[in-house]
């Protein structure tokens, strides 16, 4: 189990730790580190569950509350101050929860141990594009799309 | 002599889901499909922010019955992990573990997506 699971800390600090305890375990050729995470991903679930909470039931009320959904509803809606800071602490706070999520699943399901450390590899990396995209839309459509 | 006719553990053909195992398997899926949604989510808003006709690409593929399905699937999803994941929430809390208790809320989660589902295409439409 070495090695995957210090990719996927969630604090720097544990992340330098750990690199460092791997480091040594590999001289004394020994396989003692456990991951260091499960407590700290179970409270980054449950605290990022909050925010998706409250920002879905926000997105729900916002998509009840538009007029219609062609091109300029949908510009209106984004096209405000708040609505685009919600939005992209939606996408954020979502994508981040997501990502807990996959990884629990992938840590479940996949047991090659290369095939799992690619896997979540793919799975971060495509959420970081998600956030990237949904930024860029949301502050291009604020400068006049 | 062992008599072979006799069901195996867990006896699989007769072996009904617990309603608690099937809202735990729901919660899974459910949340598999969210993280697709937030494509699509962040597809709208990339389509919006490149003008028009992208847009109305993506209204298109919406209004499609593929869309529509996808649509109505997507927002039973969202609140079905909303209303499992409260539930999920009271169980950390150390509340709810009891097996008739566990079992109710399983029934009041399946129901309450159900509604809040019918009752925000009642809304929306």
């Amino acid at each position: 189990m070495v090695g995957v699971n210090a990719f996927f800390n969630y604090d720097i600090i544990i992340l330098v730790v750990s690199l460092v305890r791997i480091s040594i375990s590999f001289k004394k050729g020994l396989n003692i580190i456990s991951s260091n995470s499960g407590t700290a991903h179970f409270w980054a679930q449950r605290l990022s569950a909050i925010g998706v909470f409250f920002t879905g039931l926000w997105f729900v009320y916002s998509v009840l509350q538009m007029p219609g959904f062609e091109y300029y509803d949908a510009l209106e809606f984004i096209d405000t101050p708040f609505n685009s800071f919600m939005l992209i602490f939606l996408t954020l706070i979502m994508a981040y929860h997501s990502n807990l999520g996959i990884q629990v699943v992938v840590e479940d399901y996949v047991h090659a141990h290369k095939l799992k450390l690619v896997s979540l590899i793919i799975s971060r990396l495509s959420h970081i594009l998600l956030v990237g995209v949904a930024i860029f839309a949301i502050i291009k459509i604020r400068l006049g799309a | 002599m062992i008599n072979n006719d006799r069901p195996l553990s867990p006896h699989l053909s007769i072996y009904r889901w617990p309603i608690t195992m099937v809202t735990s398997i729901f919660h899974r899926a459910t949340g598999l499909a969210l993280s697709f949604g937030l494509i699509v989510l962040t597809l709208w808003l990339f389509d919006v922010a490149m003008g028009e006709n992208w847009y109305a690409y993506f209204l298109d593929i919406m209004n499609s019955i593929i869309g529509r399905i996808f649509l109505i699937s997507i927002s039973l999803a969202f609140f079905y992990h909303l209303s499992n994941g409260i539930r999920h929430l009271v169980w950390d809390s150390g509340r709810g573990f009891k097996k008739s208790t566990a079992d109710a809320s399983a029934w009041l989660v399946l129901m309450l997506s159900l509604i809040m589902t019918s009752l925000f295409w009642l809304f929306r439409l």
